[in-house]
């Protein structure tokens, strides 16, 4: 039931952009929607593309979950080389078929686009062999385990014409569009610094019947396959930040450390603080750890006037008049009707920091990502960027700047673990930026 | 019509909304409103520094300070409502202190010390001088907003007979009630979730606490003003005391 309720939620928002007031607006703030408005999509009903899923983990069975409401796909091929996740997916589509070899599962012409959610340090080398494939590719983030790979992948990506995605869902989350495009219209003031934070109380471990898979399986902590917490949960809230400034920070330092998790022999952090500083003094300041939960998740926007809270769908004002019943009783003048304003009571103090008054992003909408999920959560924007990369395997037509988004997000990461692990500050470094980065 | 609307004054909000009025000829008379209050403000905050409040509350007993022709004013109304209000308002909390000037006009502080709070009565007193330029400017419709304590109105809104404000409980956000001002003002005072004890009893001496709010409707700002700040103090019975030495007041409540 809720799938289904969630999948009239998303047509109504993807579907009615083009036409609904304010939608052109949208597109600027989120130009990558272009792909996949309401025309683009009845432009191509009826149609399917035929999709294939590298790494059936829970991940790829998230994704494998929301294929089966996404009427334009299907869901004709699954790869992977642990054996017990593969069945479970070949039990969600018993059509399709499977493999242990994904260069085989490439041969084959009848895929359209491949979904690679596999450990992060397999995401280039899957990538590139896909795009040489001739096949469309929609893979996790992060973009890369390092620099140089990522660096390749674009370079590929800029010399082929194939469509490629990365799940930077946040970009498809309808409260992060609006959100993003109330503070590019300043109704927060000049953004003036960037909070974001991820906390969770966990030890990030997944169930690991065999210990000959423990590095497979529990590839998140170990570095040869995971950058860790930068990667895993740092980079979808980096690339907010440079989507809401439209800059990319020029120096980066950080502090990191396993503190509590010590009983396994894990090799990422379990906290880190890496603070990013824009060429004109802004700073992000980023902050994760997993043995306590207190805090939750956010991606927070600081400005003059008000803060965003994206996650929760949530802003204050400084200087909040919208209790003040002013603007009713502007509009009852205005429309000549005549009813009461609520304006009375005790004074109303500005400086008293608790008389916050929380507004909604999404009027109505009450789906937060308390980031406690290891997997993904509903509503959070996944579907609707699966889906329309399922739309772009049809049309051939590429979501702009989510690739150009989620290279610079990732370096972001790893520019943060390199900081944490060196000690010191870094500057970004010249062989890495690209065209698109505005520092 | 035309909306202005000034923050950080009085620690809160001014607002302001004027029908018939040209842009130029309104924002000409606001500047004139928020210099007044300002003005009121600088003299009468006891946190600001350099407000005759500040200086009065240093002062040494059987001292002299030298006040504005305003701030006079200001004290001589605050004495004139402790005496109206039987001691229920008084802007020395309860010490009683006599207000008392010398034939030079100098304050005398008395021998005990004064300790001086126009926290009850500033934003009314304030909102009185702002009705009386906005009267005085011809301007016949208007609904000026003090930080949703104190409202004030002129005439009448486009479609009604009156300004329809709705005094909420700002625990539970409920409407309590319904006013409609036409040439009043409304005060509330009480505590909030956020914002409690600021209000001190001058009988006893300790701050009024919980959920309590008062409104007054009165034609003077300041009386309602006033009266509402007393109201939090009083029974029903004081209350029916000191109303009949306010020929102005049309509505009053207090929610507990």
């Amino acid at each position: 039931m809720s799938n289904i309720e969630h999948n009239d939620g998303r047509r109504s928002f993807m579907r009615t952009l083009g036409m609904m007031a304010g939608g052109a607006a949208l597109l600027s703030t989120a130009p990558w929607l272009a792909s996949c408005t309401g025309e683009k999509q009845a432009a191509i009903a009826g149609q399917q593309a035929r999709i294939a899923l590298i790494g059936t983990g829970s991940r790829g069975q998230y994704h494998l979950h929301n294929l089966k409401f996404i009427p334009h796909a299907r869901v004709v091929a699954l790869c992977d080389i642990y054996q017990p996740h593969l069945d479970e997916a070949h039990a969600l589509f018993p059509e399709a078929k499977t493999y242990t070899d994904y260069r085989k599962m490439l041969e084959d012409p009848e895929i359209d686009g491949v979904i690679i959610s596999t450990p992060l340090g397999t995401h280039a080398r899957l990538t590139l062999d896909s795009l040489d494939a001739g096949k469309h590719v929609f893979c996790e983030k992060a973009m890369a385990l390092t620099l140089d790979e990522c660096k390749e992948v674009y370079d590929k990506y800029n010399s082929c014409d194939n469509v490629l995605y990365y799940c930077m869902q946040r970009m498809y989350d309808e409260k992060y569009v609006r959100g993003v495009k109330m503070i590019n219209d300043g109704l927060i003031g000049d953004v003036v610094g960037m909070r974001c934070y991820w906390f969770r109380n966990a030890d990030w471990r997944r169930e690991c019947p065999d210990p000959a898979f423990e590095r497979l399986i529990n590839w998140r902590l170990y570095r040869e396959t995971s950058g860790g917490l930068m990667t895993e949960l740092a980079s979808h809230q980096l690339e907010v930040c440079s989507w809401v400034t439209g800059k990319m920070p020029s120096k980066i330092m950080g502090m990191g450390d396993i503190i509590h998790w010590k009983q396994d022999a894990r090799e990422v952090y379990d906290t880190v603080n890496v603070v990013y500083k824009y060429s004109d003094g802004r700073t992000i300041s980023y902050e994760s750890l997993i043995s306590n939960k207190f805090n939750g998740m956010e991606d927070q926007i600081l400005g003059s006037k008000g803060t965003m809270n994206l996650a929760t769908g949530l802003y204050y004002l400084e200087n909040d008049d919208t209790r003040s019943g002013i603007k009713q009783l502007l509009s009852s003048v205005q429309e000549s009707v005549f009813s009461a304003i609520p304006a009375a009571g005790p004074s109303w103090r500005p400086e008293t920091a608790d008389a916050y008054v929380p507004h909604s992003i999404l009027e109505g909408v009450t789906h937060v990502n308390h980031g406690q999920s290891t997997v993904g959560v509903d509503h959070d924007g996944s579907e609707d960027i699966l889906s329309a990369f399922c739309q772009s395997c049809i049309t051939g037509e590429r979501a702009v700047n989510v690739v150009e988004e989620a290279y610079s997000a990732t370096a972001l990461c790893l520019l943060g673990n390199l900081a944490m692990e060196t000690g010191t500050t870094i500057d970004f470094p010249e062989e890495y930026k690209i065209r698109y980065m505005k520092f | 019509m035309l909306h202005a609307a000034a923050d950080g004054v009085m620690g809160t909000r001014l607002d302001a909304v004027m029908l018939g009025i040209t842009e130029d000829n309104g924002s000409e008379i606001w500047t004139r409103c928020l210099q007044q209050v300002r003005d009121i403000e600088q003299e009468c905050s006891k946190f600001i520094a350099t407000s005759y409040t500040t200086a009065i509350n240093r002062a040494e007993p059987l001292s002299m300070v030298q006040v504005s022709d305003l701030y006079a004013d200001m004290l001589r109304l605050a004495h004139r409502y402790r005496s109206l209000t039987n001691g229920a308002f008084d802007i020395t909390l309860g010490q009683g202190s006599e207000i008392s000037f010398a034939a030079d006009g100098q304050l005398i502080i008395p021998s005990t010390g004064l300790n001086v709070d126009f926290g009850g009565m500033a934003k009314g007193y304030a909102l009185e001088h702002v009705m009386d330029i906005l009267r005085n400017a011809g301007i016949s419709n208007a609904f000026v907003n003090f930080g949703g304590s104190s409202i004030a109105a002129i005439g009448t809104h486009p479609a009604g007979d009156g300004w329809q404000v709705a005094i909420s409980d700002p625990y539970t956000g409920r409407n309590l009630h319904t006013v409609t001002l036409r040439d009043s003002s409304l005060s509330t005072s009480g505590n909030t979730p956020h914002y409690n004890g600021h209000i001190v009893n001058p009988f006893t001496g300790r701050a009024v606490t919980g959920n309590r709010l008062s409104a007054v409707v009165a034609r003077s700002a300041c009386d309602a003003e006033v009266l509402s700040t007393a109201w939090l103090v009083t029974d029903r019975q004081q209350r029916a005391g000191i109303l009949k030495n306010f020929n102005d007041v049309t509505e009053e409540f207090v929610y507990n």
